[in-house]
């Protein structure tokens, strides 16, 4: 199949693009996987963007998908269409690392409840994406399985801790990704990339089969390259599964209906204050302008400065540590040599905080979450940069920046509220900013409409890294 | 507050970790180190303000309305 077709550049069309072709039986899924997997091939030795690429098991999903559709089973906008999921996904039959040597070898005999889902929609899985190693961390250097490449700069790391994902999904490697996000692991390796990540409320997607950080901090969700996308994939993991304790019964809305139906009137916040402190001044200036676009789109646009978010980063700071440090506790102690001496450290540091830091913390947790619903429950969205800094050399990173890198995406872990990062502008450098838009419990769609019509109204996601030769 | 100074981020991780801060992962724990300074300071601070406040337990977020309802 020709990489162009039509008016379409297949290796970056969009999956909403895509999903009418493949249903008339224009485009197959074949082809299209048979594509990805050459591209795999072409850009990863230089990417580092999969652990590993499950190449057979793919052709033989894309040839399912391509015999249903022909037999007029077509199973919706998933079916047929390449994604990737990130290595702390069990996936039954395939190796799951977690980035880490401790899982070296580890073969699950079940999928993660998302890619249960992600297989009953049709969709073909191409292979497990690279990431910080048990995804505490937020440049995916990992020690292991070496660092993973931001594709618009080969010498940047790409965020992270999914920084696998965004890369694959960034360079056009897969249609979509599954991601993860316990203090920014979604949205700043999407921003880096320059892509879509979207991080729902807390118990909005299972995350059953998810290697666990940080329990009450974790949340699954889509990486891709639009926000049309990001609706089609949320609409397809969401809803509740009674495996996992902290995943809600809430009713899943029809993400797509609503999406294009625009800003004018909508309340929208610029958060000012905290999330633009030490913001680099071209980040600044890209939320900004996004800001005026919305409003010039007919949203009423206030600043605002939200409460509480210093202490938010604090409390979600020793929440992951603690939190952290439980689940591995016992491998700290009997396999300390199979963590790399970062990780090793950061949790030996989650063990020197007490039982009563941790429950001083949640009580915090609980003031400092209210104050925030409180400040943003009279408007629609909530808009700032999210992340103050752009990807920088992944061997020569400010020091400073380890504290930057998720100060602006945690405080809606803490609270468990939505927020979703695209792309709104480019450095001199060439690299991608992100606009972080937060809302209220259980309302993506909101936030996914806000979104849309700002990428609509701009042309960054129509932007693409350089070819990786 | 004060931030420490290399010095005593020095002298912690010998204490914590029983290793300095020069080798691999050494900006990465140097970073956690001071924020556990800053978690210990801010807790302290919070202490005489948070009354009757119990912990958030680990349970789905509530729909919280746009009228300011904020339960748990």
């Amino acid at each position: 199949m020709p990489e162009t077709e039509g008016e379409i550049d297949l290796a970056f069309a969009g999956i909403a693009e895509l999903a009418p072709r493949i249903a008339a039986g224009e485009v197959s899924p074949v082809a299209l996987t048979e594509a990805a997997l050459s591209r795999i091939e072409a850009q990863d030795p230089a990417l580092n963007a999969f652990i590993t690429v499950t190449a057979d098991q793919a052709i033989a999903a894309a040839r399912d998908a391509e015999a249903e559709i022909a037999q007029g089973r077509y199973r919706g906008p998933l079916h047929g269409v390449p994604l990737a999921v990130k290595d702390l996904y069990a996936t039954k039959g395939v190796r799951t690392t977690g980035g880490s040597k401790l899982l070296a070898d580890w073969v699950p005999d079940h999928d993660a409840a998302v890619v249960e889902r992600l297989k009953a929609a049709g969709a073909v899985l191409l292979g497990k994406t690279g990431m910080h190693e048990l995804a505490y961390g937020t440049t995916s250097n990992n020690a292991h399985h070496g660092p993973t490449r931001n594709p618009w700069d080969l010498a940047c790391h790409p965020g992270g801790s999914s920084g696998g994902s965004a890369a694959a999904v960034a360079a056009g490697l897969a249609y979509g990704a599954l991601g993860s996000d316990t203090g920014a692991s979604i949205r700043q390796p999407a921003a880096c990339c320059g892509i879509v990540g979207l991080k729902p409320t807390f118990g909005r997607v299972s995350k059953f089969g998810a290697l666990p950080l940080s329990w009450s901090m974790d949340h699954m969700g889509p990486m891709t390259r639009s926000v049309a996308d990001a609706a089609l994939l949320l609409q397809v993991l969401a809803g509740p599964d009674p495996r996992d304790p902290n995943c809600s019964d809430q009713p899943v809305p029809d993400y797509l209906a609503g999406l294009d139906a625009g800003v004018a009137g909508k309340r929208i916040a610029l958060a000012r204050g905290f999330f633009f402190a030490d913001c680099d001044p071209e980040v600044a200036a890209a939320v900004e302008a996004a800001a005026r676009t919305l409003g010039d789109l007919g949203a009423r646009v206030e600043e605002i400065e939200l409460p509480e978010l210093d202490s938010a980063y604090l409390v979600g700071g020793i929440t992951i540590a603690c939190e952290a440090t439980a689940y591995h506790a016992k491998d700290l102690r009997e396999r300390p040599e199979a963590f790399s001496e970062e990780l090793r450290g950061s949790l030996e540091l989650g063990a020197a905080y007490s039982a009563v830091d941790y429950l001083q913390a949640q009580r915090v947790r609980r003031r400092v979450s209210e104050a925030i619903r409180g400040a943003m429950a009279p408007f629609d969205a909530i808009l700032s940069p999210t992340c103050p800094v752009p990807a920088t050399p992944i061997d020569d990173s400010p020091p400073w920046h380890n504290a930057l890198r998720h100060r602006n995406t945690i405080p809606f872990n803490l609270t468990g509220l939505p927020a979703i990062s695209l792309p709104c502008g480019l450095t001199e450098a060439g690299l991608p900013i992100g606009l972080q838009i937060a809302g209220l419990a259980f309302d993506e769609a909101s936030i996914l409409t806000v979104a849309q019509a700002y990428e609509a109204a701009s042309s960054w996601q129509n932007r693409r890294p350089p070819p990786i030769s | 507050m004060t931030e420490p100074s290399d010095d005593e981020l020095q002298e912690m991780a010998q204490r914590l970790l029983g290793r300095d801060l020069e080798g691999a992962g050494g900006a990465v724990l140097r970073a956690r180190l001071r924020n556990m300074t800053r978690v210990k300071a801010l807790l302290a601070d919070w202490e005489g303000r948070l009354g009757e406040t119990a912990p958030m337990t680990v349970t789905p977020v509530p729909v919280s309305g746009r009228d300011g309802d904020a339960g748990n």
